[in-house]
């Protein structure tokens, strides 16, 4: 249903694409900050560094946008959810921008090092997990669909699974082997990240279920 | 919403008060006992001729509140608000079914006397329509009516009922000049003064910012928020935030029915019916 | 793409260089023309007429200069001294066609004057057409004195002794022994005026008061007079006391009269008592003549008429319409205020009430005459006729109600004018909003109460301009009147010192009849005519009047409600 006011429509719309913009740069951010990670490749960590202070400047600018839809619109009910939601997926977005930059900080310090492959398999597990949560969780946003919203809260546990099996890992790596603990703990920083990542993508999932039910998700016990 | 605790929810610990902000809203009115319910509205039907304005409408207004209705143009919101003081007696050709019980007497009921009962239920209307005469004698008008009143206590009832409407200040030292002079916004209030001045229980007040500007507007509302603490307030507006922003309780009316009655709250942020969020949100019908 | 286009054409906006009656037609400029025609039509017409009035009325107290005029009457000379009232000229064909024997006159036109000469008695005709080319000599004596008197019109002459009781008594310095004198039969007259309207007056009204009730005792089979004749006597002697008194004075008013010696050299004797005013216009500066032209107004304004109206004053007629005129506003305001507020608040609004309010705009269209005769038929005949039987029995066969009065006259023409105030005071309610109404039921007021204190003070203005209307249309109007209560000369005012002081039922005069009357049907026109101007002049100078007075007060009303009123 549309508003009478096409041009309402057309700044929701706007705001909607904006945050997917956002949400890509983001996505794509996670992408190379683990590749400079696991390739160890600097440059392209300093890359993902640059491109941070782009994601910043355009969720700045997309709240500065969500601002004046609303003093110019003053949403209701489920406009005003939307709304609402726009601006703080626009913060969990950001975040997982700065957690991204963060993986992509520790990369230059694993220079020396090369991981066990095992438990690198481990945290590419959870990287692709995290990184698949992000895509779909922008793609329910995008599209509004609660029953994948809900169905992708409940896959967070996954990801915490597949984070403690990281932080297990690790940890045991860092007993055996005295001399890599700064990079055991490295390991485990990133993995800290992912999951960090990965609960940003559920909040926007559960955004999805507050815009379209109007109520907060409220996690069965 | 930030979740930074990942622990599993059936984690042991010492149980906090974890309220912070306390969820605010009425509840809906239904669930209200009926000892805090002013007017009730029961299966009302209105009928212009043949045409039915109002359809079984029913409705728990409660006391000391203010409730507004709103909805599109010709939903009847403004004929179910003449409803409660009777004004639609004098429209030719009107049919009324149900009953609408005012403290729990009918007000149809053959006994009541109707000018008796518009004193009970005063009523401001759309355009500000003081009787052209002075401050002083506008707001007199209706304590003139029934009583004789010594002028000492004639002029303390002014006076208490001018402050009651946020309206002395700015008029004592003119109390004798004609009402016709003072702005829309000040004829607004000496009107709302008027009504006041019988002390009624109930105050109708039928889009009574609609022909003002936004600062009379907001001193009108800002009355309303003060009045709510001895009247019960019905308010018909257009003007949907103006309901969000006064109103405790909303109710929304579409082709003669009432499709939802709610808290504001609910109404605005998490309607239950589609019509109204359409409605509110400003979408097509 | 800017080169493609020419730059700023602003050709299409501008104003065509070319004119044609097309455009200039469908400009609307012609229709305010033919407006503004219109309007300058109706303004020059309407100043014109008040200004013909005007001009003629005022001119008539105007002491123009007497003329001694020497003349040829064809048969013989003769010496005449008057007002040149009026100088025409008629062609030469038309003096032929009356004095075929003429022809040796020049030109194409032929200038005649008319040339007021009073002295009606003895040198008859007191106006006559003087044809220019027979005058041989004109002079304008300084000693010539303008004589108005109560009867025959004005004398013209000068003075050549005054007697006293037939005796000649003074010579020396007669003008101002003449004007101490007529001062003093003046105030001999007032007096015998008093008595005879003070006291024998009131002595006939208590006669005829014990006559009626003789009348009564009769009609009762009570025959006992005895009471009633022992007052009649009292009243007798009194009557013939006042009487007395009043021939004394009457005859100390002939003590006095004047020789004049007029324009032929006759010499004709006039009574002082017959004298009103005398002056003399050519020896007068242009104040005196200023002072004589107020102190003219003054006297037709406050004194009654004489010789048929067609002198004196028009106090009784300007009375009479001023009374109806009030009477008529206080009946017809009630009426019609109460019609209009039935029609427009009570009434359930459907055909029916629109078919009444369609009969009231015809009822307005109706001619006057027709109210007359029906007023004649059922208020003078019927009702009037019914008063009589039930209350004045003892006045029969006279009637005392069922006949032409100013009560009919008043409640006549409050019939005709009703429709105006009910159109008008419905026009008012309609304009007060709704929302007034409501606010005063809302606040708990009855639907009388919403009338009494919010409709009716604010329907004022329209109501007071219904009763302009009306009045306007009442004060001019003369058809109706003759029916049922107008005469052309009323014996008494219809308010005196006698209870009930206010007399309904007797017959009045009225300016617009004295108009018709004295215009038309005078005997003598010449004299009439400038009198015919001046009570024009002074019927519409009320109506104006009257209607600024009301306009007056309904602006200030108005101003009032303004910004309330729809």
């Amino acid at each position: 249903m549309k508003h009478i006011s096409s041009e309402y429509d057309k700044e929701l719309e706007s705001l909607q694409s904006h945050l997917t913009a956002l949400g890509g740069l983001a996505e794509q951010q996670l992408m190379n900050a683990m590749k400079a990670f696991v390739n160890s490749d600097s440059a392209l960590g300093e890359q993902v560094r640059e491109t941070e202070l782009h994601i910043n400047h355009n969720a700045i600018e997309l709240d500065r946008a969500v601002t004046n839809v609303i003093a110019k619109r003053q949403p209701t009910a489920r406009d005003l959810r939307l709304i609402m939601s726009i601006l703080k997926n626009s913060t969990d977005i950001e975040r997982i921008g700065d957690e991204s930059e963060r993986i992509a900080k520790l990369s230059s310090q694993m220079t020396s090092y090369e991981p066990n492959l095992s438990y690198h398999g481990d945290l590419t597990d959870l990287f692709s997990r995290v990184s698949d949560a992000v895509k779909q969780a922008l793609d329910v946003f995008a599209r509004l669909d609660e029953v994948t919203a809900v169905a992708r809260i409940a896959a967070d546990r996954e990801i915490d699974g597949y984070y403690n099996a990281v932080v297990q890992a690790a940890t045991n790596e860092m007993t055996k082997n005295q001399s890599g603990v700064n990079d055991y703990l490295s390991v485990i920083w990133v993995a800290r990240s992912l999951e960090r990542i990965g609960d940003h993508a559920k909040n926007i999932c559960e955004s999805v279920v507050y815009v379209e039910s109007g109520h907060p998700f409220v996690r069965n016990v | 919403m930030r979740d930074d605790n990942s622990s599993p929810p059936d984690t042991q610990g010492v149980k906090l008060d974890t309220t912070i902000v306390e969820s605010t809203g009425e509840p809906n009115p239904t669930d209200l006992p009926s000892s805090d319910i002013c007017l009730q509205v029961k299966d009302l039907c209105l009928h212009y001729g043949d045409k039915m304005a109002l359809d079984h409408i029913n409705m728990r207004i409660p006391r000391r509140k203010v409730t507004a209705l709103i909805g599109p143009s010709g939903c009847g919101k403004s004929t179910l608000i003449r409803c409660f003081n009777r004004m639609n007696d004098l429209v030719d050709g009107v049919k009324i079914g149900g009953t609408i019980e005012l403290e729990g007497l009918d007000i149809h009921d053959a006994e009541v006397d109707v000018s008796q009962l518009r004193r009970r239920v005063g009523m401001v209307f759309q355009q500000p329509n003081p009787f052209p005469k002075s401050v002083y004698e506008n707001v007199a008008y209706g304590l003139r009516l029934t009583e004789k009143i010594p002028k000492s206590e004639l002029d303390d009832r002014v006076e208490w009922a001018l402050k009651s409407a946020a309206l002395w200040d700015e008029v004592n030292d003119r109390l004798n000049d004609t009402a016709l002079g003072l702005s829309g916004g000040q004829q607004q209030r000496l009107v709302i003064a008027r009504a006041v001045a019988v002390h009624p229980n109930v105050l109708l007040l039928d889009e009574p910012a609609s022909a003002l500007d936004p600062i009379s507007t907001l001193r009108i509302e800002e009355l309303i928020a003060e009045l709510k603490a001895d009247y019960t307030i019905v308010i018909v507006t257009h003007n949907m935030q103006q309901a969000a922003r006064v109103s405790d309780y909303t109710s929304f009316l579409y082709l003669g029915e009432l499709i939802e009655f709610d808290s504001t709250l609910t109404i605005f942020t998490n309607p239950s019916e589609q019509q109204t969020e359409d409605y509110i949100t400003g979408r097509y019908g | 793409m800017a080169t493609s286009e020419p730059p700023n054409d602003h050709s299409q906006w501008l104003r065509p260089q070319r004119l044609s009656i097309g455009r200039w037609w469908k400009s609307g400029e012609p229709l305010i023309w033919l407006n503004a025609t219109a309007v300058a039509v109706c303004i020059v017409a309407v100043l014109g007429l008040l200004g013909l009035i005007a001009v003629k009325g005022l001119a008539h107290f105007w002491p123009s200069d007497v003329l001694t005029i020497e003349y040829d009457r064809g048969f013989d000379q003769t010496k005449v001294a008057g007002e040149v009232v009026q100088r025409e000229s008629i062609s030469r064909g038309r003096f032929l066609e009356a004095y075929p024997d003429k022809s040796d006159i020049e030109g194409a036109t032929v200038a005649r004057w008319m040339v007021k000469s009073g002295n009606r008695r003895v040198n008859a005709p007191d106006f006559r057409w003087i044809f220019e080319h027979d005058i041989l000599s004109l002079e304008r004596e300084d000693e010539i004195v303008v004589f108005e008197r109560a009867e025959w019109g004005n004398a013209y002459g000068t003075l050549a002794t005054i007697n006293e009781t037939g005796k000649p008594a003074i010579t020396e310095s007669l003008w101002d022994e003449l004007q101490a004198r007529i001062k003093r039969t003046n105030q001999l007259r007032r007096q015998a005026e008093k008595i005879q309207n003070r006291f024998i007056e009131r002595i006939n009204h208590q006669f005829e008061k014990l006559r009626l009730q003789e009348r009564r005792r009769a009609l009762k089979g009570n025959y006992d007079i005895a009471d009633l004749n022992a007052q009649r006597e009292e009243l007798n002697d009194r009557y013939i006391h006042q009487e007395g008194r009043l021939r004394e004075v009457q005859s100390e008013m002939e003590r006095d009269s004047v020789e004049v010696r007029i324009a032929d050299g006759r010499i004709t004797t006039i009574q002082l008592s017959d004298i009103i005013r005398a002056w003399q216009p050519n020896s007068m500066s242009y104040l005196e003549k200023f002072g004589h032209w107020t102190a003219s107004m003054w006297i037709f304004l406050s004194e009654d008429s004489r010789e048929a109206n067609t002198e004196g004053g028009v106090f009784p007629a300007l009375f009479g319409t001023v009374l109806m005129v009030l009477l008529m506003s206080v009946m017809v305001t009630p009426f019609g205020v109460v019609a209009a507020l039935y029609l427009r608040e009570y009434a359930k609004q459907g055909p029916f009430v629109q078919l009444i309010r369609i009969a009231v705009n015809n009822l307005a269209g109706v001619p006057s005459i027709v109210y007359g005769v029906f007023g004649l038929g059922f208020f003078v005949y019927l009702i009037g006729g019914s008063i009589d039987d039930l209350f004045f029995k003892a006045a029969q066969p006279a009637p005392t109600f069922g006949t032409p009065g100013l009560i009919w006259a008043s409640l006549t023409l409050a019939l005709l004018t009703v429709p105006v105030v009910i159109v008008s005071t419905e026009e008012g309610l309609t304009r007060i909003p709704a929302a007034l109404r409501e606010g005063s039921l809302a606040l708990g007021a009855t639907k009388a109460e919403t009338m009494f204190k919010v409709i009716l003070p604010m329907a004022s203005p329209s109501i007071l301009t219904g009763i302009i209307l009306a009045i306007a249309r009442a004060a001019g109007e003369v058809a109706p009147l003759m029916l049922v209560g107008v005469v052309k000369l009323a014996p008494t005012l219809p308010i005196d010192g006698n209870f009930p002081f206010l007399h309904l039922d007797r017959k009045f005069m009225h300016l617009g009849f004295h108009i018709y009357d004295v215009g038309f049907q005078s005997p003598n026109v010449d004299a009439a005519r400038p009198l015919v101007f001046a009570t024009a002049l002074l019927l519409v100078v009320i109506i104006v009047g009257l209607n600024l007075s009301a306009i007056t007060l309904r602006n200030r009303l108005e101003a009032r409600y303004r910004g309330v009123l729809l």
